[in-house]
C-alpha cells in the first residue's frame, strides 16, 4: 500500500483551548488509486491531507506514505520527501505570480538532481499533457482560473511524485470548469500511474473516486474500496 | 530556466512602487554620504596641502623650544644646525622618504611701512628660498589651486622677501604691491599727537625704508628684539604679496631669506635656527619618517625634540576630527534610516507573500531557500539603491566641481573653489558603495529569517 494511517490523532491547540482535529483516523491507499476525502466544512479533511502531505504533524498515530514514517521525519527531511515524492495542487492554485506557467512547473524540478535539460523536457511534456503549453510564457495573472489550475495539476505531476494531493482543487472554479480539471486528473492518474488523493466538499463528486474516505467529526468512514 | 536571483528581481518588480521608495531612500542615502564626505575630503586634504607646504610634515626643535621659546626664541635656536640637516640629508631611508630638509628661523616683532605710517606686529620665517620653493610645489593629491602657488623669496637677494596678502593690506602696501583687489582705506581720523621724541632712538637705528635700490620693490621695515634683549630692525624688500590661505597667517605673516632673520635675531652673534623641516613625498610616510629620525636624534645624541604637522598646526588636527565626527555622525543616521526603512519594507513583503511562502515550502523548498529568497530581494535592493546613488552623486560632484561655485571656509582670508574630491578619492565611493549594500543585506536578515522560520500549515492557511 502506498498510505497507510494508524490511529492518527490531531489535536490543536492554543493557551486555553484544545481543539481536536482528527479523533483517531485508521486508514489505507493502495498504489494508482483515485481517491476521495469527502466531509463537511470543519471536519478535518484539509488536516488530514495536511499531515498526509508532511506540511503538519500529527499529536500521535503513525503515517506512512511508500513505507516511510512521514510523521517522524525531521523538518529537513519531510522537505526533502516533499520535494521528491508528493505533488500539491491547491484550491487556489498557489502558483508563483512572478513566475511564468512553464517557470512554475520547471520551478519544482530545480528542487531535484535533473539536468536543465531533463528539467526543461520534462516541464513541456507536464504542460503539454494538462492543455496549456500554449500559455506556458504568460504569468498566472494572464490566464484563466482552469488554466491556472492546469498548471497546478503540471507542477506537481512534472516530478513523477508517488502521491499528488489535491485540496479542493475544485472549490475556486465553476461547476463545468471544476467538471473538466476533475477529468484531467483522472486522465492524469492514469496516464502518469500515480496516486491522486483529493478532498471535496461537493457529494457530486463522489462518484469519481475509486476509493472515497468519508471524514466526519474527525473519524475516517471508508464508503467505497477498503474499509479503515 | 530562472535563477534565484531572478525570482529575487521579479519579486522586487513585482511591488514596484514600494521597491522604487526604499530604493530612492538607499539612492539619497548614498547621495548624501557621497557628497558630503567627498568635501570633507576635499577640504581635509586642501587643508593638509596647505599646512604641509607651509611647515613641512615634521620639525626638529631644541628641546624646550615649543614650552618656552615662544617667551626667548633666540635661546632656543640650534647650533650647529648645519650638521644635524647633512645627517638628515646623507641618511639613505629618510632620503628615500624626504623631499625637502631645511633650516627656518621664526622670527617675531613689528614690521612698518614708512610712507602710509603703518605698523603691525607680525610673524615670520626665515627660510632658504630654493628649499621653500620646493615645499611649496607640495601638491601630493594634485589639487588644482595649489599648482600655482610658487615662493618669490629671492635667493639672489638675500634682502628680500614675501608678506601676506593681509599683511600688505593692513599696511597699505597695495598701491606699491599693485595689489588690484584692495580697497581704498577709509580717510584717517588723526590720533592725539604723541611725543616723537621717545621714537628716535630706534628711528636713528635704520633710516627709513621706502623703496629698494631702483625703486623697484617696496621697503618695509621688521623690528625685533635680539637674543641679547636690544632692539634690532632689518629691511625688507617686499617681491610681492602672497596668501597664506588662513586669514590669522595672512595678517601677519613675513617670509625672508634666513640669512635676514638670523641678522634680525642673532645680531652679530652666532646664527643658529628656529627648527629643522622635513617635508615628504608621501604623508602616509609619515610614521616611518619619525621613527627614523627619532633613531637619528637619539644615535647622534642631539638634544632635539620633534613634532609633526598635526602638532605644529593643531587646528587641522581639530578640523579634521571634526569634521570625521560630524561625517561619522550623519553616516550613521543615514545608515540607521536606511536600516529601518528595508527591515520594514521586507517585512511588509513577507507577510504579504506568506502563501507563497507556504507554497514553497510545501512544494519542497528548504527553509534555507526562502531565507535566500529574501536575502536575495534585499541585496538587490541594497545593489540598486547604492549603484544609483553612486551615478547620481557621481553626475552631482561633476557638475559642482564644473560649477566655479566658491566659499570661505572657517579662517580663510577669501574664498576658494567649492569641490568634491570625488573621483579622487575611490575609497570613499566602494566603502559607501559596500557599506550600503551590507547595511540593507543586514536589514534583510531579520525579515528573512522570519519568512524561513514560518510554519507551512500556518503560512498556507494565511489569507
Amino acid at each position: 500500500m502506498l498510505v497507510e494511517v494508524r490511529n492518527l490523532i490531531k489535536t490543536y491547540r492554543d493557551a486555553k483551548v484544545e481543539v481536536p482535529a482528527l479523533r483517531g483516523v485508521n486508514l489505507t491507499i493502495e498504489p494508482r488509486k483515485f481517491a476521495m476525502i469527502v466531509g463537511a466544512s470543519g471536519s478535518g479533511k484539509t488536516t488530514l491531507l495536511n499531515i498526509l502531505g508532511c506540511v503538519d504533524r500529527p499529536t500521535s498515530g503513525e503515517v506512512f506514505i511508500d513505507g516511510v514514517e512521514v510523521g517522524a521525519l525531521a523538518d529537513r527531511d519531510a522537505t526533502r520527501f516533499r520535494a521528491e515524492r508528493i505533488g500539491y495542487i491547491f484550491q487556489t492554485f498557489n502558483l508563483v505570480p512572478v513566475l511564468s506557467a512553464f517557470e512554475n512547473v520547471e520551478y519544482v524540478l530545480r528542487l531535484t538532481d535533473l539536468s536543465p535539460v531533463e528539467r526543461r523536457e520534462r516541464t513541456l511534456q507536464a504542460l503539454e499533457a494538462v492543455g496549456v503549453a500554449d500559455q506556458r510564457d504568460q504569468r498566472p495573472g494572464e490566464i484563466s482560473g482552469g488554466q491556472r489550475q492546469r498548471v497546478a495539476i503540471a507542477r506537481a505531476l512534472v516530478k513523477r511524485p508517488a502521491l499528488v494531493l489535491a485540496d479542493e482543487p475544485t472549490a475556486n472554479l465553476d461547476s463545468r470548469t471544476g467538471e473538466m480539471i476533475i477529468d484531467l486528473m483522472a486522465e492524469m492518474q492514469q496516464r502518469f500511474a500515480t496516486t491522486f488523493i483529493f478532498s471535496t466538499h461537493d457529494r457530486n463528486l463522489i462518484r469519481r473516486g475509486e476509493q472515497v474516505i468519508t471524514i466526519s467529526d474527525g473519524r475516517a468512514l471508508e464508503t467505497a474500496g477498503a474499509l479503515s | 530556466m530562472i535563477s534565484l536571483p531572478q525570482v529575487a528581481l521579479r519579486n522586487v518588480l513585482r511591488n514596484g512602487r514600494r521597491s522604487m521608495s526604499t530604493t530612492l531612500s538607499i539612492m539619497l542615502s548614498a547621495i548624501t554620504i557621497l557628497t558630503f564626505g567627498s568635501f570633507m575630503r576635499y577640504v581635509v586634504l586642501s587643508y593638509q596641502t596647505s599646512t604641509v607646504e607651509r611647515v613641512g610634515h615634521l620639525a626638529l626643535y631644541q628641546k624646550g623650544y615649543n614650552a618656552f621659546g615662544a617667551g626667548d626664541p633666540s635661546a632656543y635656536g640650534i647650533p650647529n644646525y648645519q650638521r644635524v640637516v647633512d645627517t638628515l640629508r646623507a641618511d639613505p631611508q629618510l632620503s628615500r622618504l624626504t623631499r625637502v630638509v631645511t633650516e627656518t628661523q621664526a622670527v617675531f616683532g613689528v614690521a612698518g611701512y614708512y610712507p602710509a605710517g603703518t605698523s603691525r606686529t607680525f610673524m615670520g620665517d626665515g627660510v632658504v628660498p630654493a628649499d621653500r620653493a620646493t615645499m611649496q610645489r607640495w601638491n601630493a593629491y594634485k589639487i588644482p589651486e595649489f599648482d600655482v602657488r610658487r615662493s618669490a623669496v629671492r635667493s639672489d637677494d638675500p634682502e628680500s622677501g614675501v608678506i601676506g596678502t593681509g599683511l600688505a593690506t593692513i599696511l597699505q602696501m597695495c598701491a606699491p604691491l599693485d595689489l588690484r583687489w584692495c580697497a581704498a582705506p577709509p580717510p584717517k581720523v588723526q590720533p592725539v599727537a604723541a611725543d616723537e621724541s621717545q621714537f628716535e632712538s630706534l628711528r636713528a637705528l635704520d633710516a627709513p625704508a621706502t623703496m629698494a635700490a631702483g625703486g623697484a620693490k617696496p621697503r618695509i621695515d621688521l623690528l625685533a628684539a635680539t637674543a641679547s634683549g636690544a632692539p634690532n630692525v632689518v629691511s625688507l624688500n617686499v617681491e610681492r604679496a602672497e596668501f597664506q590661505g588662513v586669514k590669522e597667517i595672512d595678517d601677519a605673516y613675513v617670509a625672508m631669506t634666513l640669512p635676514l632673520a638670523q641678522k634680525l635675531v642673532y645680531g652679530r652673534g652666532e646664527p643658529r635656527v628656529t627648527s629643522i623641516v622635513l617635508q615628504l613625498n608621501d604623508t602616509a610616510d609619515l610614521a616611518r619618517a619619525k621613527k627614523r629620525v627619532l633613531q637619528i636624534i637619539r644615535q647622534a645624541g642631539l638634544s632635539l625634540e620633534m613634532r609633526d604637522f598635526t602638532q605644529i598646526a593643531p587646528l587641522y588636527a581639530q578640523t579634521t576630527s571634526f569634521l570625521s565626527v560630524i561625517f561619522g555622525f550623519v553616516a550613521s543616521i543615514l545608515g540607521t534610516i536606511v536600516l529601518f526603512t528595508v527591515v520594514n519594507t521586507l517585512q511588509m513583503t513577507v507577510v504579504e507573500r506568506t502563501n507563497e511562502i507556504g507554497t514553497l515550502r510545501a512544494l519542497g523548498v528548504q527553509r534555507g531557500g526562502v531565507r535566500n529568497l529574501f536575502l536575495a530581494e534585499g541585496l538587490i535592493l541594497g545593489l540598486a539603491g547604492a549603484t544609483l546613488g553612486l551615478l547620481v552623486a557621481s553626475l552631482l560632484a561633476f557638475a559642482i566641481n564644473a560649477s566655479g561655485l566658491t566659499w570661505t571656509p572657517p579662517g580663510a582670508a577669501g574664498r576658494v573653489p567649492f569641490r568634491l574630491y570625488f573621483f579622487e578619492f575611490p575609497q570613499l565611493l566602494f566603502g559607501v558603495w559596500i557599506g550600503l549594500v551590507a547595511i540593507v543585506t543586514l536589514a534583510s536578515v531579520r525579515p528573512a529569517n522570519r519568512a524561513a522560520r514560518m510554519e507551512v500549515v500556518d503560512a498556507l492557511r494565511h489569507v
